[in-house]
């Protein structure tokens, strides 16, 4: 039996510990230690890595791992990714720089990331507004990334959910050998914007299409 | 572009569309509408029960599901108290 795995990553404090207590089966292993940096505010942090696991009931597990934040574990970092079903950047936007916080995150995973199931997950932006979740989408974009941008609260655990239904979604979405239509429908999104098309239709759900228009 | 980050194979309706996007339940219909005027989108009724993560996800059969990693997603997701199955 295969056992999956998804990864929390982020910027120390941005709540990844939280994250996967909050899915957990049991109570997760957690390498938190008494915090030296002043500039963190938190009593505690985590300077190896958590883990947690939720078991599917027929023998396999998925097992969550969270990341140490700090920058000098970032040997850690892709480590954890490798072979991982889903990745989530947790960004602390009370930080000084939470645009500069994902740029370091997309640069470690650079390699990995166009291939990856991945979502941004933006913290305390209800305290701290700025950057916007379009200023994240715009940094993404000019890296040619498209990945869902959140603003969750990890200590809702519907929040933390959200976040691993969309990459779930991309997964599945992955597997269906849909990656090359779903780039072909973000560019046909794009024209259809400018276009401007304008017209009512009244269903009240909607899906993606398992039959694209290719190009 | 944000909006259509979230585009999948999972049904997702237009609340749950606005409150995972932070976009306005206006601009998501005005987004829908422009998808659905080039085609871009399967579209159908929103079921009447509402799930927990979307209140337009039609609740599928996963032994149906013919797609094995499909399986896999939506026995994760029912265990951890997911209620909304893709097709």
């Amino acid at each position: 039996m295969k056992d999956h795995k998804i990864v929390f990553t982020g910027t120390p404090g941005a709540g990844k510990t939280t994250a996967i207590a909050a899915l957990s089966d049991v109570p997760p292993v957690t390498t938190d230690v008494r915090n030296s940096d002043p500039g963190l505010a938190k009593e505690h942090t985590t300077v190896g890595l958590d883990f947690g696991q939720v078991d599917l009931g027929d023998g396999q597990m998925v097992r969550l791992f969270g990341t140490p934040g700090q920058m000098r574990f970032e040997f850690m970092w892709r480590i954890l990714a490798k072979d991982a079903l889903g990745l989530v950047v947790l960004i602390d936007n009370s930080r000084p720089d939470p645009l500069a916080d994902l740029t370091t995150y997309l640069d470690a995973y650079k390699d990995v990331l166009p291939s990856m199931n991945a979502v941004i997950g933006v913290g305390r932006t209800l305290e701290c507004p700025l950057p916007t979740l379009d200023d994240f989408t715009d940094l993404l974009n000019a890296r040619n990334l498209v990945l869902p941008v959140l603003a969750v609260d990890v200590r809702q655990r519907d929040d933390v959910l959200m976040l691993v239904d969309v990459v779930l979604a991309q997964a599945e979405t992955r597997t269906r050998a849909c990656s090359h239509q779903m780039s072909t429908v973000l560019i046909w999104c794009e024209q259809a914007l400018e276009t401007n098309l304008a017209s009512t239709i009244a269903q009240t759900s909607l899906a993606t299409s398992s039959s694209w228009p290719t190009r | 572009m944000r909006l259509a980050s979230f585009l999948s194979v999972r049904h997702v309706g237009l609340p749950e569309l606005a409150r995972l996007s932070n976009v306005t339940l206006t601009d998501c219909l005005k987004f829908v509408r422009v998808l659905g005027e080039a085609g871009l989108l399967y579209v159908e009724p929103a079921p009447a029960k509402a799930s927990r993560s979307g209140a337009a996800a039609p609740a599928m059969d996963a032994q149906a599901n013919p797609n094995p990693t499909g399986g896999l997603v939506d026995r994760i997701r029912r265990s951890l108290g997911m209620t909304t199955v893709s097709r």
